[in-house]
């Protein structure tokens, strides 16, 4: 990782939205993503979690769109997460963030409409004259 | 070959640090348009909205390893970007297998993506599949 920048940002904006049928069929034509978990609800129905799922990276653009509100083009931006709860089908997710208590960046969250953490991770801003990976 | 024809790729399929393969994407007006229906407030006239990374990367992952299980599951993800393209570039993503690993009985394969375009690198990405078989 590159030198890191600091920003005066203490808090991400929330971010939210309804992860209906509507939406998964619509993430699934433009990453071709047809995993029978998210758009098949016979097969979703025989696994554990009983009815679709949201693709992960759906409700991760959420905290792309917090990081752009919170500090517009600057770039670069490193971003990890972990998909730590699914996303079931009708939920209402949101996403924000804040600096981290310890360490660098900000820690960043999905979180469903009962405050579970679906997708968590930290984001990075970096030096730009940051060689390329 | 057609994909209906190959066999579905197993975890012991994989070899880390072995190239997967490499993917173009055509970054246009109607690409942009196609995520701006489903994300209203990521038009940003002409340029890449960040979160296209991850569907530009997993567009790239599908094609490169069409032959998947049903079931997977996408448990990390990890980007660097380094800039945001315009519509007219075209971007080319190269894939490899990074490593895999058995934890808890679950297959876990990683996979680092790479894509540039016209104007150089543009982000990177690592993701961490629970393969299902």
């Amino acid at each position: 990782m590159g030198e890191v920048i600091q920003t005066a940002v203490t808090i991400l904006p929330s971010v939210s939205m309804t992860v209906d049928r509507d939406s998964i069929m619509a993430y699934a034509e433009i990453t071709a993503d047809y995993n029978p978990l998210h758009v098949d609800d016979a097969f979703a129905a025989a696994t554990p979690f009983g009815r679709p799922i949201a693709h992960g990276m759906l409700s991760l653009n959420l905290i792309w769109q917090s990081l752009r509100q919170a500090f517009g083009s600057r770039l670069p931006i490193s971003l990890e997460i972990r998909f730590v709860r699914p996303v079931l089908r009708g939920t209402r997710v949101a996403a924000g963030g804040g600096r981290r208590a310890e360490g660098e960046g900000y820690d960043v969250w999905v979180r469903d409409e009962s405050g579970q953490d679906v997708i968590v991770g930290v984001a990075t801003l970096e030096a730009a004259d940051r060689a390329p990976t | 070959m057609h994909a209906e024809c190959r066999a579905v790729l197993t975890y012991d399929d994989f070899e880390p640090g072995r190239s997967l393969g490499k993917a173009q994407f055509s970054l246009n007006q109607t690409v942009l348009e196609r995520w701006c229906r489903l994300y209203p407030s990521d038009d940003l006239d002409g340029v890449m909205p960040h979160g296209m990374v991850a569907a530009i990367s997993m567009r790239a992952f599908f094609e490169a390893v069409p032959e998947r299980p049903p079931g997977n599951i996408h448990a990390g993800q990890m980007f660097e970007l380094l800039r945001l393209p315009r519509s007219g570039e075209t971007l080319t993503t190269r894939v490899c297998c990074l490593g895999k690993e058995i934890r808890r009985e679950r297959k876990r394969v990683t996979f680092a993506t790479d894509t540039t375009g016209l104007h150089g690198p543009a982000f990177s990405g690592k993701m961490t599949i629970l393969w299902a078989k």
